[in-house]
């Protein structure tokens, strides 16, 4: 095995693989930084570019793009709040506000580290793991993944920011979200209204970018500044700053490392869920984080950032071992395995051990090769963080607007995105926990899926086996701690003295009622579907509005001390319930919130009526002119830019498809002047 | 107007010149040429990078240009939705029909209208057929440590199978070939993919798999082959694949007419298994361009050459067969349509039951010995049945004496102790 791993580094050593390798990683990296693309987008391009190469120049390339994705996503997390992947969006929270802080340089430079210590430590697990890979993988069966997912859906409690009852509802709205599509046991289409969109599933990349980036730009504008306010910037002794905040954090970081691994080589994690649940870690574990999360604490995107990459490493595993991949991207590297006649299974664990070596060192050297890159030039990005708010923002609405479209291709990406960033920053505002309505979409499927394979299989035999309860104790542990420490901290249990008599209303009990309406109309169409269709969505959907209905009357009839209300989970909660703008009245909040709303649904008709990329040049120019009166050379020139650099990448490059336009529909001979329609 | 846009104005203009110029000249040269030259056409698939159906996509993109006339740039855009039902809409309903468009969906669209489903919206027998990268030969499969070694197994002993949601190829078939040929088959699914159904297979979880492309049982696991890991039980298709002669072909299975027309209904989909059409109303030159240009294509040795470095399976079928088989398909007699959606309909009409068998005791004569007594059939009373008679496994003792099974004759009297159809002991006297 030794002489095997060490064949591997003197073949990959070989400069003309290191350069593909290299080419891969800088293309990554640009992928990386662009929210709604990532490594599969790259990869189905790269496949062919890998026909004519040895293996292991092939995966080289292949991984080394996919590897470090997860390193520069970080840049528009930190800075504008915008995930580049949906595997960063826990960086969001803390990288955010210390952007905000004029942190942006340490920010950057702690996730820099932490992804390369997460990357190199990842794939170091899973060189010393190989011999012992497969027969473990023998025992994970279906009981045993359905374990693995209620254990990480169980980490909402933790995730909840002080607010448990709401961060249950939440959880639960998520399942619900995950059900929505055809039915695997029976074909029902389950709340697809008709349409085609939501037959195969809501997407991840719009609900992300909805829920966690749409309400940060909506901050900014209606702050009315640039992303650091006044603040300094930090950027290059920042960098020096975060590196160092590493190696204060050393053992929290490879704690996640290999938390990240080791849930990346389980299938149906998914890489969207792996930062949360190394977030929740980190938030349950570390000193003071429960103050501090959310605020600003580098140590929060330590743990995102350090877990993120290392899951490259851990699902590679199953691709690996038994041909299974864990991802999309693990899927198409599948075919690269098939190009090179190479079986995966034991023969990769075996015969061609240096290859999966080489994979390995691949996947180790690309995320130094991607980290070194960053640092090299991000001293520039941190002072993006200065820009003013009119002129930045547009063009990060627009970025994000054609990302969100890669979710599917489809306009119902594009109405997902803003209908859920509604939702993200109205929960942002009233103090609503995002984080569990994530990992129950995320997990929901895979919990409701693997539910019913391990009954229709092994009946309730499966409960007894050992990993499976093993595994609910765990997730017990992990549900049950926080939750009573929740509910002693806010003195729920102590006594009713704390109930007053006159009811509290306001905008949360809209959002309450607004809730509850939509649980039990979704509850009310369930009940018609078939029994196996109708079971996983009337219990969670009955539970989470038994759940909701005790929240509303919590929050109407406590006394104002409480941490479920608002006011006070803003100065006490932890995370993502902390508001900026202090100093605004609710009143100019409200009307510039309205404003950023029109802006998004302007752009929206522009592009169906002109086609997105004439309407992506037309809306940067309104907005700048509009919003900040910029100067005519500086609007045109970015709007120009912009739209000119979406053409290439998107059309040309990528031949991504775009949103159908009116004129398209009326009158197709359109499509030959307009790029986009 | 942005700078790409004037881009394409000028070169959207230069087409025009160029047209005008055709038209104009005295030789009405070729149309076909003049209309590609300088376009793009864009291969719509409904699937995601990366799967089967992009693969083929793709491959096909890149050495499509060269043989139609004009040399267009072929491009693959993907939309996924509804199992590609998205793009068959787009295709049918909204996408050009000048010819610059094609799109690549699933085997089993072109028959969801006929078997029921409204969100269809298409005919399609009046789609443009372009033509088939390969007539798909599906298997099923037994681990082989589940000692599930033949098709007659299926219907005597069942088999645990997986599938990965209502209306794949891996729920449909167990399906029809249980409400069809009446084999016992006990599906479990919801798998996420099928890679993940062979896993669970690995594991023990499941038995085996039915729906399961032969293409991607070479290319994937050979090695499974080799070791003779799994054993391939039967072949589902409209023709037999000339590497499994010996594996049992659904077709002759059937045990009458109306049967084998049911299965012929359903296994088509098998001989378009890798669709590329265009939407109705192609001007016909054009059409004939493109079939003709993707058979040309298909026996390009520079794009056999790029499919066979990636294992793709290459049986083409061109556009007109296609349309062929699909406008007899909407022939087929009502009742065989209603079968077939019986057969394949979400309403699992199968008693699913845990495959549990019991040990069975039987007297009888021996009735036959075949293989040196591999195989032993018999006759008592009330009960005749086939058992397989196993060197190690099964117990045979003749007169109270231990006894190899090549001992065993016909017209013995012996008690026989088996499970499904293996015997574990046979006691002649």
């Amino acid at each position: 095995m030794l002489s095997a791993a060490g064949r591997a580094i003197l073949i990959m050593s070989d400069p003309l693989r290191l350069m593909f390798l290299g080419t891969g990683v800088l293309i990554g990296l640009a992928l990386g930084v662009i929210p709604g693309l990532g490594g599969i987008v790259g990869m189905a391009l790269l496949l062919p570019f890998t026909f004519s190469m040895d293996p292991y120049a092939a995966f080289g390339m292949l991984l080394g793009m996919g590897s470090v994705t997860t390193t520069s996503d970080t840049i528009p997390a930190v800075l504008f709040g915008v995930p580049g992947t949906t595997g960063s969006a826990a960086t969001v929270l803390d990288g955010h506000p210390l952007a905000k802080q004029g942190q942006a340089g340490r920010a950057l430079g702690a996730a820099y580290t932490a992804s390369l210590v997460g990357g190199v430590f990842g794939a170091l697990l899973l060189a010393v793991s190989i011999p012992i890979l497969r027969p473990v993988m023998l025992h994970i069966g279906s009981p045993q993944l359905l374990a693995f997912a209620v254990f990480g859906l169980c980490m909402v409690a933790a995730l909840s920011a002080g607010t448990p009852l709401r961060g249950l509802t939440m959880a639960g709205f998520g399942i619900l979200l995950a059900l929505i599509g055809a039915d695997p046991q029976t074909g029902t289409l389950r709340w697809t209204l008709d349409t085609l969109y939501l037959w195969d599933k809501l997407p991840l990349v719009p609900v992300t970018l909805g829920l966690f980036a749409i309400p940060e730009l909506a901050d900014m504008a209606i702050a009315r500044r640039s992303i650091a306010g006044g603040a300094k910037i930090d950027s290059r002794a920042g960098q020096w700053q975060g590196v160092k905040d590493v190696f204060t954090h050393w053992w929290l970081v490879i704690r996640v490392s290999w938390l990240g691994a080791a849930l990346g080589a389980i299938p149906g994690i998914g890489a969207a869920v792996i930062d949360w649940i190394a977030y929740g870690h980190a938030l349950r574990t570390e000193k003071g984080a429960a103050e501090t999360f959310g605020k600003g604490d580098i140590r929060g995107v330590l743990a995102s950032e350090g877990s993120n990459n290392a899951k490259e490493g851990g699902s590679l595993v199953p691709t690996i071992a038994f041909g299974v991949p864990g991802s999309a991207s693990m899927a198409i590297l599948l075919g690269v395995f098939l190009i090179h006649g190479l079986q995966p299974g034991p023969d990769m664990l075996g015969k061609h051990l240096d290859v999966t070596y080489a994979m390995v060192w691949s996947v180790a050297l690309a995320n130094i090769m991607g980290a070194g890159i960053c640092f090299a030039f991000s001293n520039q990005f941190a002072k993006i963080a200065l820009i003013r708010g009119p002129v930045i923002l547009p063009l990060i609405i627009a970025v994000l607007m054609i990302g969100a479209f890669q979710g599917s291709h489809n306009w119902g990406d594009l109405v997902t995105l803003v209908l859920f960033g509604v939702l993200g920053w109205t929960m942002k505002r009233l103090g609503w926990p995002r984080p569990p309505l994530i990992l129950g979409f995320v997990l929901g499927k895979t919990v409701e899926r693997y539910l019913f394979i391990s009954h229709a299989r092994y009946g309730w035999e499966w409960l007894s086996n050992p990993i499976v309860l093993a595994l609910f104790a765990l997730a017990a542990w992990g549900f049950l701690r926080p939750l009573w420490r929740d509910f002693r901290a806010s003195g729920r249990i102590s006594s009713f003295s704390d109930y007053r008599s006159s009811p509290r209303v306001d905008a949360n009990t809209i959002f309450y009622l607004f809730l509850i309406v939509l649980f039990a109309v979704a509850l009310f169409f369930a009940t018609r579907w078939r029994l196996n269709a109708k079971l996983v969505p009337l219990i969670v959907g009955g539970l989470s509005l038994f759940i909701l209905v005790a929240s509303l009357l919590d929050f109407t009839f406590r006394r104002p001390s409480d941490p479920e209300s608002g006011a006070v989970a803003q100065r006490r909660g932890p995370m993502d319930l902390r508001v900026a703008d202090a100093g605004l009245d609710p009143r100019t909040v409200a009307a510039r919130a309205a404003a950023f709303l029109a802006w998004l649904l302007a752009y929206l008709a522009l592009t169906g009526l002109v086609g997105m990329l004439p309407a992506t040049f037309a809306f940067v120019v309104l907005y700048m002119w509009i919003e900040g009166r910029e100067r005519w050379g500086l609007i045109l020139g970015s709007a120009a830019g912009l739209t000119l650099f979406c053409y290439f990448l998107f059309d040309r490059v990528l031949h991504l498809a775009w949103p159908r336009a009116l004129p398209r529909v009326l009158f197709p001979e359109m499509r030959e002047f307009i790029p986009s329609l | 107007m942005t700078f790409a846009n004037q881009n394409k104005w000028s070169a959207a203009l230069a087409v025009l010149g160029l047209a005008a110029i055709a038209a104009a000249g005295p030789v009405a040269a070729d149309s076909v040429s003049d209309f590609y030259r300088g376009k793009t056409v864009t291969i719509w698939v409904g699937y995601s990078p990366g799967g089967g159906y992009d693969v083929y996509a793709r491959t096909f993109a890149r050495h499509w240009g060269k043989h139609l006339p004009g040399n267009p740039e072929f491009i693959v855009k993907n939309r996924t939705g509804a199992g590609s039902m998205l793009v068959a809409n787009e295709l049918y309903n909204i996408l050009p029909k000048d010819g610059t468009a094609l799109g690549v969906i699933g085997r089993g669209m072109p028959q969801e209208k006929l078997l029921g489903n409204d969100q269809a919206k298409f005919q399609s027998n009046k789609f443009t057929w372009i033509g088939s990268a390969n007539n798909e030969v599906s298997v099923c499969v037994s681990w082989a440590k589940t000692g599930i070694t033949k098709f007659a197994d299926l219907k005597t002993r069942g088999m645990i199978v997986g599938g990965t949601g209502e209306g794949a190829d891996t729920d449909t078939f167990p399906k029809v070939l249980n409400n069809v040929l009446g084999t016992k088959l006990k599906l479990v699914t919801g798998y996420p993919g099928g890679t993940d159904v062979l896993f669970a297979m690995e594991k023990g979880e499941l038995e085996g798999r039915c729906g399961y492309s032969w293409s991607s049982v070479k290319t994937m696991h050979s090695d499974w082959l080799r070791d003779k890991t799994i054993n391939v039980l039967v072949q589902m298709s409209t023709e037999k694949h000339p590497d499994i002669p010996n594996v049992p072909f659904v077709m002759d299975l059937a045990e009458n007419d109306e049967q084998k027309q049911v299965l012929e209904f359903i296994y088509a989909r098998q001989a378009w298994g890798r669709p590329f059409l265009a939407p109705p109303g192609v001007p016909a030159d054009r059409v004939k361009a493109l079939q003709d240009s993707f058979m040309a294509v298909t026996k390009d040795p520079a794009f056999l050459a790029d499919a066979k470095k990636q294992k793709l399976e290459i049986n083409p079928i061109s556009g007109p067969r296609i349309a062929e088989m699909i406008s007899k398909m909407y022939q087929a007699p009502l009742q065989v349509v209603n079968m077939a959606r019986e057969a394949t309909n979400k309403e699992d009409r199968i008693q699913i039951s845990k495959v549990v068998l019991k040990e069975m005791k039987a007297t009888g004569m021996i009735t036959d010995v075949k293989n040196d007594g591999r195989t032993v059939s018999f006759k008592g009373s009330g009960t005749k049945g086939k058992l397989g008679v196993s060197g190690s496994g099964t117990k045979v003792t003749i007169g109270g004496a231990k006894a190899k099974r090549k001992q065993l004759k016909k017209g013995m009297s012996c008690e026989f102790v088996y499970v499904g159809t293996k015997a574990k002991s046979i006691s002649c006297s």
